[in-house]
């Protein structure tokens, strides 16, 4: 009876003391706050694309964490930046490390719909007039790479070498 | 892009479309989370910062830059534009994680259906959230459940849900190890 209220005690203080006790208890913002903005999702007819263009954008530092199936038939697939987006490493020191160790701590979920049994059934979703962007800041960018995956670049902003398809090179500084 | 010009190389910022159209705005530069913040149209500016503030219990804060200040690389919120986010008393912005910058416009604003919510994880044990959010999270339907989520929409139809802090991290650890590229 004592070792059966020994492990309650234990559950109760495992509860009570979220931080100490969670594998993942290093999240540096939850660490010090109540609240964070750890997620933004997308419905989307079809979400590979997505994350191949992306990935082929941000080449190895942005990762596909995992996928889940729904209730409602979707695809869930989790996607964020560096090396593990859940926790930085303790030996992680402002100013001084590679901010490359650190991971970000807010991921995108792309909900795909699930089409399988020979269902092509696709839905279609209204962009809408509210989000205006998503903002990134990386330290390196493959902008080609991620075009061949079929990403649509709509402004390219300062300095910009290009080549035009009669194959006359010039650069457009503004 | 669409008159045949083939991008060879480019620096400062670029704004693209993913294939299903999602806009992104991507700097080159050095941030601590590269997910920076999420630019949303709001059609009352006044409104908005009371419910992200007042409601959510996020703060105004300074616009966070990937390069240094007066940089022409990166672009500049647009004029009265408020970046609100998540940060501990105290803390300096580049401790601070992803926020939302509320970029006024004029007319309604149609939320679309592609973009599906913004997820906060809560600590619902503390005593010091805001009282919308307790509200929110005591009568909440599925009271059965300490894990269930609860949520809550913007004036302008942004979809907000609040995830316990328990059931993000029963989710979170679920997935540790099975990154893959």
């Amino acid at each position: 009876m004592d070792f059966l209220r020994a492990g309650i005690s234990l559950c109760s203080c495992a509860i009570g003391c979220p931080y100490e006790v969670n594998a993942i208890g290093s999240i540096d913002e939850l660490s010090r706050q109540s609240m964070v903005l750890q997620d933004v999702s997308f419905n989307v007819p079809g979400n590979q694309d997505d994350i191949a263009s992306l990935q082929a954008l941000f080449q190895d530092k942005l990762k596909r964490i995992r996928e889940v199936s729904t209730n409602d038939h979707r695809v869930l697939s989790v996607i964020g930046f560096g090396a593990d987006a859940y926790k930085s490493p303790s030996s992680f020191i402002p100013g001084v490390s590679d901010f490359q160790e650190d991971g970000a701590h807010c991921t995108i979920t792309l909900r795909d719909k699930v089409r399988s049994g020979g269902d092509d059934e696709i839905e279609l979703f209204e962009r809408g007039t509210g989000l205006e962007f998503l903002k990134v800041g990386v330290e390196t960018l493959r902008l080609s790479k991620g075009i061949e995956n079929g990403a649509y670049a709509l402004m390219l902003c300062c300095g910009i070498s290009m080549k035009a398809h009669f194959s006359y090179p010039h650069r457009n500084v503004t | 892009m669409t008159t045949g010009v083939n991008i060879k190389y480019a620096y400062g910022w670029v704004d693209l479309d993913t294939p299903n159209g999602i806009p992104f705005n991507v700097v080159v530069g050095i941030v601590r989370d590269p997910l920076m913040l999420a630019g949303i149209r709001v059609s009352n500016i006044d409104k908005s910062v009371d419910f992200f503030t007042n409601k959510l219990g996020m703060q105004v804060s300074p616009f966070p830059l990937a390069r240094q200040e007066g940089s022409n690389f990166e672009q500049l919120p647009p004029p009265g534009s408020v970046y609100v986010s998540y940060r501990g008393a105290g803390e300096s912005l580049a401790k601070a994680g992803m926020g939302i910058l509320l970029i006024p416009t004029k007319g309604v604003v149609n939320v679309g259906t592609q973009l599906d919510a913004f997820t906060i994880v809560v600590d619902d044990r503390d005593p010091g959230l805001p009282t919308f959010i307790q509200t929110l999270l005591k009568n909440r339907v599925d009271s059965s459940s300490s894990d269930a989520t609860v949520e809550t929409r913007s004036p302008d139809g942004y979809r907000f849900v609040l995830k316990p802090y328990s059931l993000f991290a029963t989710e979170a650890t679920a997935s540790v190890g099975t990154l893959t590229e």
